[in-house]
């Protein structure tokens, strides 16, 4: 089991809330996790609709403090006690 | 693939800053092939305002700037960098100039941000509101002008230029610096093109034209992408608004924006591609023709026609 943060900061947040522990099975990638964050509706992404690839184009993605194109993108590897950080780069205003 | 890798966090491999080469990087630009470690990263955005400021002639150095901070994240970095900027320019003076348009809640925490930041640089702060202006805050006008064919941004936005230009003169600025970033001027140039309107293309320059009555208007902040501002913001621990504009999924720009960001990802460098090119179609016409200005039959205000944008929305919304 991978247990890790995820922090958004801006228009994602919602209820106020803007930090989770999120347990996740095996060793995810960016991808799986923000497929499971969506699908939960953790988290106000831009819109409803919107595929993960739009999610990605629009979100600022940090992965302990690095952006995660820096690394291997939306494939990089999660692993246990990871930091994941989501800034909407647009903030809707 | 790196020639130079750090290991930090668990077992991922960083590489190291392309600038310093000596600490690991945080950012990846696809467009340079640039990347950053925080310091250089921040640096680098510092060095690109400055070097707008300059190439574009936007202050002197005796210069009193309105700078107009609406409390999002882009208006917000530009004080700060202007501000750090203005240490070289003991002369200069940043005075912030900021609009309440009345939008419940959004603004209220925007500009809690901009109150916050004006105490921390102990920089004067001008509000001036709609409805101290105009006798009706946003989100009435909108309520006037349900079911019409312009949007709450088209008022907004000629409404606020008003405002901003009304503030600036009563504090006797000589320019008003906004925050307008890469992907705003892409969008803008983008937006007029497909509107067909070439008169408006010309808004995308960084430095407006000087016309009398207007104070002139520039964008130190324009050559910078907004995804670096979001990043500039965390780095630098700027708060982001977590309440979006109500309005803003009305408007066409959005769908400019998320076909930009698009082929941004796919092609890296459309944007400032876009930028450069605006700029070549402008500079073939600046200076070649004065704009025929006249003032305003009602307000007074200069303007392009016997009667300007603002008065003729006010016209239409108090009808209703």
């Amino acid at each position: 089991m991978t247990e890790i943060k995820v922090k958004t900061l801006g228009t994602f947040n919602k209820n106020g809330s803007s930090e989770k522990i999120v347990k996740l099975g095996g060793e995810p990638d960016i991808e799986e996790v923000l497929k499971v964050l969506a699908n939960e509706g953790l988290f106000n992404f831009h819109s409803d609709s919107a595929s993960i690839e739009e999610v990605v184009q629009n979100t600022l993605i940090l992965i302990n403090g690095v952006e995660v194109r820096n690394l291997e993108g939306i494939k990089t590897r999660i692993e246990d006690g990871d930091s994941l950080t989501l800034i909407p780069v647009a903030h809707g205003g | 693939m790196y020639e130079k890798e750090s290991l930090t966090h668990q077992s991922k491999k960083i590489p190291l800053c392309t600038k310093c080469g000596v600490k690991p990087s945080v950012y990846f630009r696809p467009y340079s092939g640039e990347r950053l470690c925080k310091s250089c990263f921040i640096d680098s955005i510092e060095f690109r305002v400055e070097r707008t400021i300059s190439r574009f002639d936007m202050f002197k150095f005796n210069s009193r700037i309105a700078v107009a901070v609406s409390g999002g994240k882009d208006s917000l970095n530009l004080l700060r960098i202007l501000w750090r900027l203005e240490e070289k320019y003991p002369k200069a003076e940043l005075i912030v100039a900021s609009v309440d348009e009345g939008i419940k809640d959004y603004r209220n925490e925007a500009l809690k941000f901009v109150k916050e930041s004006c105490k921390q640089y102990d920089i004067e702060l001008q509000v001036l509101s709609f409805k101290e202006l105009y006798g009706l805050t946003l989100d009435e006008i909108v309520v006037k002008t349900m079911n019409k064919e312009l949007t709450p941004c088209s008022y907004c936005g000629v409404l606020r230029r008003r405002a901003l230009n009304q503030i600036a003169k009563r504090i006797d600025a000589d320019v008003i610096a906004t925050a307008h970033n890469l992907d705003d001027i892409a969008q803008t140039a983008l937006l007029n093109l497909i509107r067909g309107d070439l008169n408006r293309f010309s808004t995308v320059y960084p430095v407006s034209t000087r016309i009398q009555g207007f104070v002139r208007k520039v964008k130190p902040y324009c050559e910078i992408p907004e995804r670096e501002s979001a990043m500039l913001a965390y780095l630098t621990e700027i708060k982001f608004q977590s309440i979006p504009c109500p309005y803003s999924e009305s408007a066409m720009r959005n769908d400019i924006r998320r076909f930009l960001n698009k082929m941004e990802s796919k092609r890296p460098g459309t944007m400032f591609t876009i930028y450069k090119t605006s700029l070549n179609l402008i500079s073939a016409k600046v200076g070649k023709e004065e704009e025929k200005i006249r003032l305003c039959e009602i307000c007074g205000e200069p303007s392009q026609t016997k009667i300007c944008r603002t008065c003729e929305l006010l016209k239409e919304i108090k009808k209703r």
